[in-house]
């Protein structure tokens, strides 16, 4: 590697180094445990609750309408494990480089599979505004909000959250907003659903009802994709870089994803369990969006459940695209090497965020089109964050194992086991998702 | 440099350092090239999946 012999600090590094100071005084303080861990955690718990989107909640909510709760609720637990695994990696490598994931990929790879890279992430990221601002719409839609204000709304939020120029303004903020992902829960508690069946199936497994079929596979595929995409490897590195975290800070980080982890898969969960009673009811929603769902929940938890819903959908299409955004922004100032920092002056990274931004209004403009057909990608652009994941997931375990790059921080054999068996999992999750839309006839 | 007090000169070098480090790009075993082509391969195949499905919705 080439160290710089002088490096002159940049006003990010100074802000950096501020929280680095924060996090050491209170580690020497008695008693630190659980507030050194107040000022680490952040990263793991947005990357997760961005992750809990609008496409992965209406995904969510397509699951348990279709097959109720038996199968899924212990799939969702083994998908956020899985994701656990992968966003522990991501983290690690930032937090001994200090260096963001597409800036490594270029180092190390070369420009040729360094575009392959980004090419993946840009236009999966894109998709996914785009799904996130259908979300948007469609919640504020439900209250009589014109789709013009939501999305200028949201915008407008995107932008004042950036305009502090802090990175832990930005964080506290987005986590302020990224909690209200919890209003799911009240949702399900108005569903009335039956405990001793929830623990029933997050204990035993149930066999998925009708078996796999296309459909079934779909959705499958979909809820993996709901918990481990491409940019959040790209987020979750990005951001622990950004905070001036190094491996000092690594169990407080673990800790961080794992309460991430946990708190999206419980809100995944609820919206699972939410939507249940369409499915106990015989109500076929394999196509529902956002409004419809509120619209035919209803009956089932009322007008309140039903707002809480929309809003809730809502509220993950805004984290969701704060954190997405943030990710390419990230992403694009590492590979053309300008400022891209959320400590940067406004002044210094005006093209990251430019990039931030801009990418979300695209997408935002995209969904204010009038009858443009973009309904049909809300639960297919999880799918194609599934398919785009295992060459993310080779770039990240052969960067982890990188003696260079990670000297004895590099993953261990459990680490490699289970990067591994995460990548292969995926990988045949995905050729069966092809092979029931070659070949359906094997499925039925 | 305009430092703030509470932080020291050694601490804002310390980032700026990790942050323009540049890594020397790695060789690829022809193995790993082999992976890297048969992903990519195999994710352009499961886009191409991925088009049937949205074709048979709209259909």
């Amino acid at each position: 590697m080439s160290e710089p012999p002088q490096a002159a600090p940049a006003p990010e590094d100074i802000q950096r180094a501020k929280d680095r100071r924060a996090i050491e005084q209170r580690r020497t303080q008695s008693g630190a445990g659980l507030r050194m861990l107040m000022l680490v955690l952040g990263p793991g718990v947005l990357v997760f609750l961005g992750e809990n989107d609008a496409p992965s909640m209406l995904s969510y909510a397509a699951t348990g309408a279709q097959f109720g709760v038996g199968f899924f609720l212990p799939f969702v637990v083994a998908t956020f494990a899985i994701a656990w695994v992968v966003q522990e990696m991501a983290a690690r490598v930032g937090l001994v480089t200090g260096q963001g994931h597409a800036q490594l990929i270029y180092a190390r790879f070369g420009r040729f599979w360094g575009g392959f890279a980004m090419l993946d992430l840009v236009a999966g990221n894109f998709l996914t505004l785009v799904t996130e601002f259908i979300g948007i719409r469609a919640g504020l839609g439900f209250f009589g909000v014109a789709p013009v204000i939501a999305v200028g709304g949201a915008i407008a939020v995107m932008g004042f959250a950036i305009s502090t120029a802090r990175y832990r303004r930005w964080e506290q903020m987005t986590l302020g907003l990224a909690l209200g992902n919890a209003i799911f829960l009240p949702v399900a508690v108005l569903a009335h659903p039956s405990v001793p069946a929830i623990g029933h199936a997050l204990l035993s497994w149930s066999p998925l009802p009708g078996g796999f079929k296309p459909s079934s596979m779909t959705l499958m595929i979909a809820d993996i994709g709901a918990t481990v995409t491409p940019w959040m490897l790209f987020f979750q590195q990005g951001a622990v870089t950004d905070k001036g975290l190094t491996l000092r800070d690594l169990r407080s980080v673990r800790l961080d994803i794992l309460i991430g982890s946990v708190l999206a898969a419980v809100i995944a969960i609820a919206a699972i369990v939410a939507t249940a009673p369409l499915f106990a009811h015989g109500i076929s929603a394999g196509n529902f969006q956002a409004a419809q769902f509120a619209e035919a929940l209803e009956p089932y938890v009322g007008h309140l459940g039903a707002a809480l819903f929309a809003i809730g959908i809502f509220e993950a299409g805004l984290v969701a695209a704060i954190t997405i955004a943030t990710a390419s922004a990230y992403a694009f100032g590492e590979v053309i090497g300008h400022a891209h920092s959320l400590n940067s002056r406004l002044r210094d990274g005006w093209l990251f965020y430019a990039v931030l931004l801009g990418s979300a209004a695209s997408a935002g403009a995209l969904t204010l089109i009038p009858g443009a057909p973009l309904e049909e990608i809300v639960i297919l652009v999880n799918v194609v964050a599934t398919l785009a994941m295992p060459p993310a997931l080779l770039f990240l375990l052969v960067m982890v194992n990188d003696r260079a790059l990670m000297g004895s921080a590099r993953n261990g054999v459990l680490g490699n086991v289970a990067g591994i068996g995460v990548t292969v999992f995926l990988i045949g999750s995905g050729l069966a998702f092809g092979a029931s839309v070659v070949a359906p006839g094997w499925f039925n | 440099m305009d430092m703030n007090a509470s932080v020291s000169e050694q601490d804002a070098q310390f980032f700026a350092r990790r942050r323009l480090t540049v890594w020397p790009r790695r060789n690829l075993s022809a193995g790993l090239s082999l992976l890297f082509w048969a992903l990519r391969i195999y994710v352009v195949v499961m886009l191409v999946v991925v088009v049937i499905v949205l074709h048979r919705a709209a259909g």
